[in-house]
């Protein structure tokens, strides 16, 4: 079977969750204690789809308010990319455009799926529907509601991303 | 100047001190053919890219050893044919064999070799020492970012409540006037019709009821205002007075709780005029404050002294016992809002922690200070000092 390799990024401020994501989708376990990620740490998994298999090199980026040139080059030939805010915190969802930019400037055609991450912290959420959806809207893009505690919806935003990346 | 030719000996030289640098800065070498197969690597690249197994990246694709420069083929092609100089990524993480995190500093650039022939030159920098005090900085700076927000959405929480809680306390302040007024009024009434000499207990009674319709009163009084102070909306209506006179009426309305405690109160006022340009009815407030605190947190037979004088272009005031006094933990946080102080077991009260705060803000809107001076089982005394001109 043919085996395509494809390039994705997490983006998103600091300790919104992305290598607690990435860690949950690639070796399906959770850690609560948080660790920045300086550099970039690249994960594969596997997918079987209906005619090929694909080959998901995840790139979790060093989180931070700025892309400066050195995590901008990381973004060189990325197919698809979550960019991920913390639904606990409001200035985590300012950003997500900022991201984006940064991403279309390099790939214009990279896929995109947003995702509002720590759905399981419900009583702190601060982050509505309806603000994701408009941030998304204005992108031509689509979010997802995760929690990488619980495992909600992680699989599925990746595929999501995957559906949208062979779909352009 | 004409380049003169290097000779062996100066080549031999540089391909050590070539392998001496990589050495101290563990760097690790590997050539690729323009097909993006991985022809020769240096003898520390296995351990650089460890746990991969000696000799196990010869004819492999460069893209199944360094996986991170999948989606970078065509940047790699566009070095191969000259137009891209180099590409770097930093700061790349890979698990060592005992699943520590290892950092590596990853470019590949051209090299066209009589030797090798064409390809890619790819080099790996270990810069694991350097990148995990990055970390620690990092993860500081971030711990307390978070720390920040954290206590900024608590402090807006706290602001919240407490506007509330100020709005709850106002409101009430309102609802209890009315009432209040209508027993004052009452015991105005029973006074003119009641003929004290046959009923002489009455008097007393009555003087007690308009006591405290107006101590509570100006304990409403007290909580409007912090309402209106907190907002920012508290103004003056300043109008020139005689200080003496007013300290005479504040006397006269803790006169009779003074008695009742058998206290004396000694008054060396200025003979000098001192005509201030002040808020009658707000200094009125704040003298009966520091009076009343000075009558309650007094001994049956204490003393009170109250004094004015002038210090030159200021205005002094000021309010002497000789009764409980405070400890220094209590005289430090005197004016804090809300602030008790322990209760003394002979007293049997205690303050609401509100009436110094606003003697204090009312003084200070006055463009003037007050000072405590108190020690423990001796009295306190305070002063108040206000420009001649606010």
């Amino acid at each position: 079977m043919k085996i395509v390799q494809k390039k994705i990024c997490l983006l998103g401020d600091f300790a919104v969750g992305k290598t607690s994501l990435v860690r949950r989708f690639v070796e399906g376990r959770f850690d609560d204690k948080y660790l920045s990620t300086i550099g970039v740490k690249v994960s594969r998994r596997v997918i079987e789809r209906a005619d090929h298999t694909l080959n998901m090199l995840i790139w979790d980026l060093v989180g931070g308010n700025e892309l400066s040139q050195r995590e901008t080059g990381y973004l060189v030939g990325t197919a698809g990319a979550l960019i991920v805010c913390d639904l606990t915190r409001p200035e985590t969802v300012e950003t997500l455009k900022r991201y984006a930019y940064h991403l279309r400037v390099v790939n214009p055609a990279a896929a995109l799926v947003f995702i509002g991450n720590k759905l399981d912290l419900t009583a702190e959420r601060m982050v509505t529907d309806d603000t994701l959806t408009a941030v998304s809207a204005s992108l031509q893009a689509e979010f997802q509601l995760t929690s990488a505690k619980t495992g909600q919806n992680v699989a599925e935003a990746f595929l999501r991303l995957a559906e949208k990346m062979e779909a352009s | 100047m004409a380049v003169t030719p290097l000779d062996m000996d100066s080549i031999i030289l540089a391909a050590h001190a070539g392998k001496l640098f990589g050495l101290i800065h563990r760097i690790a070498y590997a050539f690729v053919t323009p097909d993006l197969l991985i022809q020769r690597v240096s003898s520390n690249f296995y351990s650089a890219l460890s746990p991969i197994q000696e000799g196990s990246c010869i004819g492999q694709p460069l893209t199944s050893i360094l996986w991170e420069l999948v989606g970078a083929e065509e940047s790699l092609q566009e070095i191969l044919d000259g137009s891209l100089p180099y590409l770097a990524f930093e700061r790349v993480n890979r698990p060592d064999s005992n699943g520590r995190t290892t950092y590596l500093d990853l470019s590949v650039t051209k090299l066209d070799s009589s030797e090798l022939g064409r390809g890619l030159l790819v080099a790996l920098e270990d810069v694991t020492y350097t990148a995990e005090v990055e970390q620690r900085l990092t993860q500081n700076r971030n711990e307390l970012a978070l720390a920040r927000e954290e206590l900024l959405q608590a402090n807006a929480q706290l602001q919240r409540l407490n506007r509330q809680k100020t709005l709850f306390l106002s409101m009430a302040a309102h609802d209890l006037r009315g009432p209040l007024s209508v027993i004052r009024n009452s015991g105005d009434l029973i006074a003119h019709i009641i003929p004290t000499d046959t009923y002489p207990k009455a008097l007393h009674y009555l003087h007690l009821i308009d006591f405290q319709t107006n101590h509570m009163d100006w304990l409403i009084r007290d909580f409007l205002d912090l309402d209106q102070i907190e907002q920012g909306i508290l103004t003056l209506r300043l109008m020139e007075i005689d200080m003496n006179e007013l300290i005479l009426k504040v006397v006269d309305l803790a006169r009779y709780l003074a008695e009742r405690r058998e206290l004396s109160l000694e008054l060396k006022l200025t003979a000098e005029p001192m005509r201030l340009e002040v808020d009658a009815s707000r200094i009125q407030q704040a003298l009966y404050n520091l009076l009343n605190n000075a009558v309650k947190f007094n001994r049956k037979g204490g003393q009170i002294v109250i004094e004015s004088f002038w210090e030159g272009d200021t205005a002094v005031l000021r309010i002497s016992d000789n009764g409980f006094g405070m400890t220094a933990e209590e005289r430090d946080h005197a004016f804090q809002l809300y602030y008790q102080g322990n209760t003394n077991k002979e007293l049997q009260t205690q303050g609401k922690g509100l009436g110094l705060y606003i003697v204090k803000l009312l003084v200070e809107l006055h463009g003037g200070r007050i000072t405590l001076e108190s020690e423990w089982d001796k009295g306190s005394r305070f002063t108040i000092y206000l420009p001649r001109n606010p």
